[in-house]
């Protein structure tokens, strides 16, 4: 087979039987690295190759145009091949994403039914929002959404592994935290729809690790902590939280979503060299609290905050 | 990379219109070996957005001798102790991603002074 | 399955939509002028180092050996990061959704695109570059990705690994650009060897001083391929036929001649291709001239041309020359014809 052929079959047929038996190779290639039950929800390959077959076809290549895609950019097979082979990743990436979030959804349903939280509607049609808040009837806007998106990123995550059937990425508590961010950054309320977009959002780091087989370096702060470091991380935390004012709590908010200077200035009303002198201030107070502990106890510091302020929008303790 | 030192550089980066002078070998990718000039020495780069401590900044060169791009003279003699603009140039019309390597300490020179070439600087201007 | 037809499910769905194929990575228009804007696929200059990459220009630069400020494109939505701005199919005349990667930035020549597969509104593309520059539109703010959270961040690496892919893809342009200008490595105009072949007809004096005079004006090195004694003896033969005061002012390109003590490389016909041809007489030779520049690192030539071997709007546009175990040259045809 050369790209020739290849590229002849796409411009009379579009796909025939030549890229059909590419997309059959590289769904083999890649498919069997992978646990079926988990990717396939299939008891084995062999049950589930030939409908990722036509799922990479139809979905990706054809509806997403992703078959335009490769043909624009591959000069050799082997470009067209590598391409193909990083699609049935993409789709393989994105059904587990779904199983994920589709977790945490189940999850949040519950947590979303305690006393702090309250919701309207049944179904499909069920909005949710903080216990108390005055729901506005309308749809979050894409900017809410992507505002709640950034205040959920701060909320710690459990890296999981590739294999690993029902990962719990979010502790108990830090879902809870992370459905109240959300609830803040969205006061029109929220559909089970909207937290899946958000969570989506979320979490990508997992899925390009996935896709480009990057082995992650991601410390798990919480995990393995003994009581004592527990102990100290709650401590530094509070320290810090209590040192710093309602001001130097928003900047640092607002640099962990990494907005400009110029933006945090024009929100606190100040001016962008009170902004860094209020970056400097929170600087040290953290570092204070920080640097006589042990590098796997600073993060778990750093997270717990971060959570914390996942939900600040001013004022409060920790 | 200890962890307040991340938090540094996630809460402070560097500005807007701030100079570094970049080896050649740290201007392009180490991993891919290439450098875009054989020859050893450096080049001044100045940052065209804020830089947040992420994985890339947004630079121009500057040159001495190639006089296209944005007149630029040299940063006055009392500006800054780190200051290495010296001599008149002219800021490049190209783009260029750097990482983080570059972007540092070692390599920092200062803080454009001039207010008309900050201008230019953000609105893209390439002469 | 020759012969067979398609598997129903297949039939089915290719049967339902019509989309027009694109055009393939080295096609494309010669001469091959890029404007603002434009989505293209874009190549290496040298033969290995990356695979060809969609880019969207910000800027064109056709002055001198014409540019492009670029931007990478990544078709991977989900790995978006903060710098990163989902575009979808009708955002582009494409037919599927890209990421623009605004911190992914460099310099291409224009002859690394390729065909023309989609284009930007002047609005979209403007708020584009304003957030390559750090300030963020409506119609762009929103559709970022979250911020990348540092470096244990899977998204951290894969920007590393794309801005490798960018400087291998523009380190040439950058390095010819840092050093235009620089006298010790000046540019040359070439002036094509088809006004100095023996069975052309004789250099219109007109021309050969339009061409001085943009080389000066220019701070170019005019350079006469001089490969061959028959081109050498043709020169002698015409400036005998000159009046002094215009011997006198075509000294630069006498100056040129004199190069003649330089390498020359030798590479046969088959290791070098003109991609979609060189029209006027003398490409070979040509070639083969701007071959022995190549290998010297060169890439990029300006050739003072006759307009009457070239279509209109050729103008600004490039020409593309492979040469084996080098890689691509960007040629710029110069009109500079003078009518008689």
């Amino acid at each position: 087979m050369s790209l020739s052929e290849i590229r002849e079959e796409y411009r009379s047929v579009r796909i025939g039987p030549k890229i059909l038996s590419e997309v059959r190779n590289s769904v083999h290639q890649v498919c069997r690295r992978y646990d079926p039950q988990i990717y396939g929800r299939a008891a084995s390959w062999d049950d589930a190759e030939e409908d990722l077959v036509q799922a990479v076809v139809l979905d990706l290549l054809l509806q997403e145009g992703q078959l335009d895609y490769l043909m624009a950019r591959s000069v050799q097979l082997e470009d067209f091949q590598n391409l193909l082979r990083f699609q049935v990743k993409r789709y393989l990436a994105r059904q587990r994403q779904r199983s994920v979030v589709d977790n945490l959804l189940d999850r949040s349903k519950e947590l979303l039914q305690t006393g702090a939280f309250q919701s309207s509607g049944k179904g499909q049609a069920a909005r949710y929002s903080l216990a108390g808040a005055a729901i506005e009837g309308r749809e979050p806007t894409e900017e809410e959404v992507a505002a709640a998106a950034r205040s959920v990123a701060l909320v710690p995550r459990i890296r999981f592994a590739e294999r690993e059937r029902a990962p719990t990425v979010y502790t108990r508590e830090n879902l809870e935290t992370l459905l109240q961010a959300v609830g803040i950054s969205l006061p029109a309320g929220f559909s089970l729809h909207d937290l899946a977009r958000i969570l989506e959002l979320v979490l990508t780091d997992w899925v390009v690790g996935f896709l480009y087989d990057f082995e992650g370096a991601q410390v798990e702060p919480s995990a393995g902590l003994n009581p004592e470091e527990t102990t100290m991380v709650e401590a530094a935390a509070r320290e810090i939280v209590e040192q710093c004012t309602p001001e130097h709590l928003l900047v640092l908010r607002r640099k962990l979503e990494n907005l400009p200077d110029q933006a945090i200035a024009d929100e606190l009303g100040v001016s962008r060299p009170t902004v860094i002198a209020r970056k400097k201030e929170a600087y040290e107070r953290m570092r204070g609290a920080l640097e006589d502990l042990p590098e796997h106890v600073q993060a778990a510091v750093v997270d717990r905050l971060a959570a914390h302020l996942a939900t600040f929008s001013g004022g409060g303790r920790l | 990379m200890g962890i307040p030192k991340d938090l540094a550089f996630r809460l402070f980066g560097y500005s807007f219109g701030s100079w570094f002078w970049v080896s050649n070998d740290q201007s392009v990718d180490a991993a891919k070996l290439i450098h875009w000039s054989a020859e050893s020495g450096s080049h001044p780069f100045v940052l065209v957005a804020e830089y947040d401590g992420g994985p890339v900044a947004t630079v121009r060169p500057r040159s001495t001798s190639n006089k296209t791009g944005i007149l630029h003279a040299a940063h006055p003699a009392a500006h800054v102790s780190t200051c290495k603009i010296e001599r008149e140039g002219w800021i490049l019309p190209m783009l260029w991603s750097l990482g983080p390597e570059a972007i540092c300490a070692d390599n920092y020179s200062c803080q454009e002074p001039y207010e008309e070439i900050a201008e230019k600087l953000k609105k893209g201007t390439a002469r | 399955m020759s012969g067979e037809h398609a598997p129903s499910w297949l039939q089915a769905a290719l049967g339902r939509t019509f989309v027009l194929p694109v055009g393939f990575a080295e096609e494309g228009e010669s001469p091959l002028k890029a404007i603002r804007g434009e989505i293209r696929v874009a190549r290496p200059m040298d033969e290995e180092k990356v695979s060809a990459r969609l880019i969207v220009i910000l800027e064109a630069y056709t002055d001198g050996d014409p540019w492009v400020n670029a931007c990478l494109i990544n078709n991977a939505l989900e790995a978006a990061g903060d710098k990163d701005v989902r575009l979808d199919a009708e955002d582009t005349n494409l037919s599927f959704p890209t990421l623009v990667e605004t911190d992914v930035v460099g310099p291409l020549f224009m002859i690394q695109l390729g065909p023309r597969i989609g284009q930007l509104a002047a609005p979209l593309l403007d708020e584009l570059r304003a957030a390559v520059y750090g300030t963020w539109g409506p119609n762009v703010v929103n559709r970022r990705g979250t911020p990348i959270m540092g470096k244990h961040d899977a998204r951290w690496r894969l920007k590393e690994q794309e801005i490798g892919e960018m400087h291998a893809l523009a380190y040439a342009c950058m390095d010819h650009l840092i050093k235009a200008d620089v006298k010790e490595t000046a540019a040359d105009l070439v002036l094509d060897p088809a006004f100095i072949r023996p069975d052309a007809v004789e250099p219109p004096l007109a021309t050969m001083l339009r061409v001085v005079s943009v080389a000066e004006d220019e701070g170019l090195n005019l350079d006469i391929p001089t490969e061959g004694s028959h081109n050498m003896s043709r020169l002698r033969n015409w400036a005998a036929s000159l009046m002094p005061d215009e011997v006198r002012a075509l000294e630069s390109l006498w100056q040129g001649c004199l190069k003649s003590d330089e390498p020359k490389g030798v590479f046969r016909e088959d290791q070098l291709n003109w991609r979609l041809g060189w029209p006027s007489p003398g490409a070979n030779s040509l070639a083969q001239h701007l071959a022995a520049h190549a290998s010297r690192g060169g890439r990029a030539f300006r050739v003072a041309t006759s307009r009457k071997n070239w279509p209109e709007g050729t103008q600004g546009g490039v020409i593309g020359l492979d040469v084996e175990g080098i890689g691509t040259v960007q040629v710029k045809p110069e009109l500079l014809d003078v009518a008689a």
